[in-house]
Parts: C-alpha cells; structure tokens; sequence
C-alpha cells in the first residue's frame, strides 16, 4: 500500500516538474563555480536555457497540431481546451525558464558581487530569447496546422537554430526589436486561435 | 428528442438529413471512403459542419458532446502497449480518461490479442491485432456513443468480422453507434438505419430492411444510387405494376438488401 502511494506520487506531473526544477537550480548553483574556473561566458547559461526550450516548444507545437490534437479531439478534448492548455503549457515552461534565469543572475551576482548584473548580463538579450520562444512556438503550432512536410520541417528547425546563434553573436538586440516581436507573437497568438477553431482535420 | 439531430448538411455535393434515436445503430456508406471519413469527423463534432445538434446545441466543439462520445478509426494505431498501467496514465495524463482495466484484458484474452502482436520495445500487432486492440479500448473506455471508421480493418476470419460488428453495434453496450462501414455484408440485421451517400450526389437514408434495385449500366432508373461496371443500383420505389411492365419488357431487374451493393459493384 505504502509502495503504491509512493509510486503515485512519483507519477504525478507536478513531483517530476517540482523534481526537474529543483535539480535545475541545483546544477545551476554548481556550475557557475566551474564556470568561473574554466573562464567561460557566463551568458553561455542564459543562450542554451531558452535555445533548448524555444526548440523543444517549436518541436512540440509543431506535433501538437500535425499529429496530436487529431487524437484528442477523438477521445473527447475540445479545441478550445486544447489551445487553452496548450497556450498554459506554453506560458509555465516560459515562466520556469524566466525563474531559473533569474536564479542563475541573483547567485551569480551573490557570488561574484564586485560585478553589478547589468555590467554581465544584456537584459535586452534576456528578454529577447523568451519572447523568441514564443515566437518559435506559435509558428510550430501553424506549421502543424497547415501539415508542412516534416522533412521540410526539420531543416527550417535547423536553420532556425543557426540564424538565433548568428543573431545572438553578430547583432546587438535592441529595445524596439523586443517590442516588435512581443507585437507579433501576441497577433500570431490570436490568429492561430481563429485558425485552430476554423481548420478540418 | 433525438441523440443527434442532422438537418440540411451540405458537404461536398450533398445534403444530409439524419436523426439518430438513443440506442440505435446507424451504418454510413459510400463508395469513396474519404465521404465516410468526412462525414463521421463533422457527426461527432471535430470538424465544423452547419445544422448538427445534439440537445438542440451544435455538436460542433461542444464540450457535453464530446464527454459523452468517443471516435475510434480501427485502422489507426492508438495503443504501441498492451501494459495496463502504461495505457491508464497515458490515458489520464493526455487525456482525462479512465478505462475499465478488467474489461480491457478480459476483451484482450478472449481475442487473444498477444498472439497477434510482436513484443519488442514497443509492441507491434498485426493489422487485426491493431483492431482487436482498438476494439477492447473502444469497449473499456465505456463511452455510452461510439463513432466507429473502418471497423473491420485487417480481419479476415468470419468469426472475428462477426465479433467486432456485433460487439459495437450491441445495444447493451453503447447507447448509440455511428459506423462508417468497409464491409455491408458484417452488419446485416445488426443496424436500424444506413446513410447511403451514392455515386450521383444524393444521400439517402434507408431502413435496415429496405431494398434496392439492380439495372443493366444502359438503363436509367429514377432514383440511381451506385454505377457499377455492368450495372446500376437504385431505390427501389417501383409499384408492382411497373415491376411487372419491367419483366414484360425483359428488362433485367433485381431487387436486392442494401447489405449487398457491394456484391453488385
């Protein structure tokens, strides 16, 4: 009995994310230490958090709308609970990411504090990358929709990736270009809504 | 009132007029199978269809609908395991569903579904082992309305044909059932309405009892429902006397159950 409590509760998708969250503050912990003795950017952090999860949520939207919501429409969700979910997924794992880069900014600022923040860290690119994210995602969610090839698919991820990292080394990311996608990834938010609602399976 | 009501639908070229009573079985035909599949995705709400209710509401994305239905195409694969307990939280955690875990091995015994599986990483069935196991999920989700695609998908022994049409068109079991059929012949007698949808842009519903007429391919009945190579299928809305002018003329006529277009075509 004891065993199947425990096994129930190390199921349940709040302890593994709980779990994944704590590890994740723990190795951040740890490696700004082992950052600083092998003298690497410290921003290297900040790139690989939201590059792994602007990918995966480009990755993921894109299966939502090109394999998954089939299914789930047939087992009974509604369209619109998932978009809602999907739109909550997407706004937790942003909110996680936004959380654990300002983890990793505070210790590194407690633990190297004759720096100020601001002098290590470009805030324009940390609200870049997120909003980035959500870019990535809700084209993911369209491309789905209108069932892009996936090999096609695969390659636009890659030249993705590789334009972000062009971006990222080349390109001093400025205020207007923050508004500019933050504009745009809240009307792409809204069209795919209408879209979702409208498109035959 | 009606489990689902369907007035003036337009799709494609037709216009569908369907009502289906609680504890019924209604088949659906055509010769295209993209019109079944159609059909079915705009009866149980996935896609947007106009002048489909249910409770007098649009079926279309409506919640109480959909937690009350399940949509099943038996030649899709639903489920890479046989684990219970994998299947019950990919259920629950994707989902919301739970699922009658006796229901779903007694089901998978008596069909004897590992024997039409490969067990590796991932479980592998045969095209009938993938509808046996569609069929136990159908019955142990226990949803009270089935839409059902391509229900025959893959079986080849009578004896299974017949398991799978009575099983999910028994009146214990679901409250209602759609079925999109690919076999005429495994429903017969098992339905209380078919939607035909015929080769010239009509759609019909006919009761399980009702016959049709066969043509030479030359003739031009009044009510034509499918072309085949050689002959024409109609309604057979014929009085006795034109029937007997028909055989005076020698005229070729046969009238025929629906259940047998398909021997015709």
């Amino acid at each position: 009995m004891k065993k199947e409590t425990f096994k129930k509760i190390t199921n349940h998708e709040a302890f593994k994310l709980a779990a994944v969250i704590l590890s994740a503050l723990f190795l951040i912990t740890v490696s700004i230490i082992l950052f600083d003795d092998i003298a690497f950017d410290n921003r290297i952090f900040i790139y690989v958090l939201f590059g792994t999860i602007a990918l995966t949520g480009f990755l993921y939207s894109f299966s939502l709308t090109g394999k998954n919501t089939w299914v789930m429409l047939s087992f009974g969700t509604t369209r619109k609970e998932i978009y809602k979910k999907y739109l909550l997924d997407s706004l937790l794992a942003l909110l996680v990411s936004v959380l654990l880069a300002a983890y990793y900014m505070i210790i590194y600022y407690l633990v190297y504090h004759d720096l100020l923040i601001t002098e290590v860290f470009d805030f324009h690119e940390v609200a870049f990358l997120p909003l980035v994210y959500l870019m990535l995602s809700f084209l993911g969610f369209f491309l789905g929709m209108v069932k892009m090839n996936r090999n096609v698919f695969y390659v636009l991820s890659g030249a993705i990736v590789v334009a972000l990292v062009l971006v990222i080394i080349y390109y001093s990311i400025a205020n207007w270009l923050n508004y500019l996608l933050l504009g745009c990834a809240f009307l792409f938010g809204l069209a795919n809504y209408f879209l979702f609602m409208k498109y035959k399976l | 009132m009606a489990y689902l009501q369907i007035e003036n639908l337009i799709m494609e070229d037709y216009t569908i007029n369907l009502e289906i009573e609680n504890g019924e079985s209604v088949g659906v035909f055509a010769r295209r199978k993209k019109t079944v599949s159609d059909f079915l995705k705009i009866a149980s709400g996935i896609n947007p269809g106009k002048g489909c209710f249910h409770d007098g509401k649009e079926i279309y994305d409506n919640r109480k609908y959909f937690q009350n239905r399940i949509f099943m195409d038996f030649s899709h694969t639903y489920l890479t395991t046989l684990r219970i307990s994998a299947i019950s939280e990919t259920l629950r955690n994707k989902y919301g569903l739970s699922f009658n875990k006796e229901k779903f091995v007694r089901i998978g015994k008596d069909l004897n579904i590992r024997g039409e599986t490969m067990i590796g990483e991932q479980y592998k069935f045969t095209p009938a082992g993938n509808t046996f196991v569609n069929y136990a999920l159908a019955q142990a989700l226990e949803k009270p309305n089935i839409v059902i695609l391509n229900p025959t998908h893959g079986l080849n022994l009578p004896e299974d044909i017949d398991l799978i049409s009575r099983g999910i068109t028994a009146g214990g079991a679901f409250n209602t059932a759609l079925i999109g059929i690919d076999r005429l012949k495994a429903f017969r007698g098992r339905l209380h309405k078919i939607l035909l949808f015929s080769d010239f842009g009509t759609a019909h519903v006919l009761g399980a009892g009702e016959r049709l007429i066969v043509f030479p391919k030359e003739f031009e009945p009044e009510h034509p429902l499918f072309l085949g190579s050689e002959k024409v299928i109609a309604l057979a809305g014929y009085e006795r006397d034109e029937l007997r002018k028909l055989h005076k003329n020698k005229i070729y006529h046969e009238l025929i159950s629906v259940y047998d277009i398909e021997d015709h075509l």
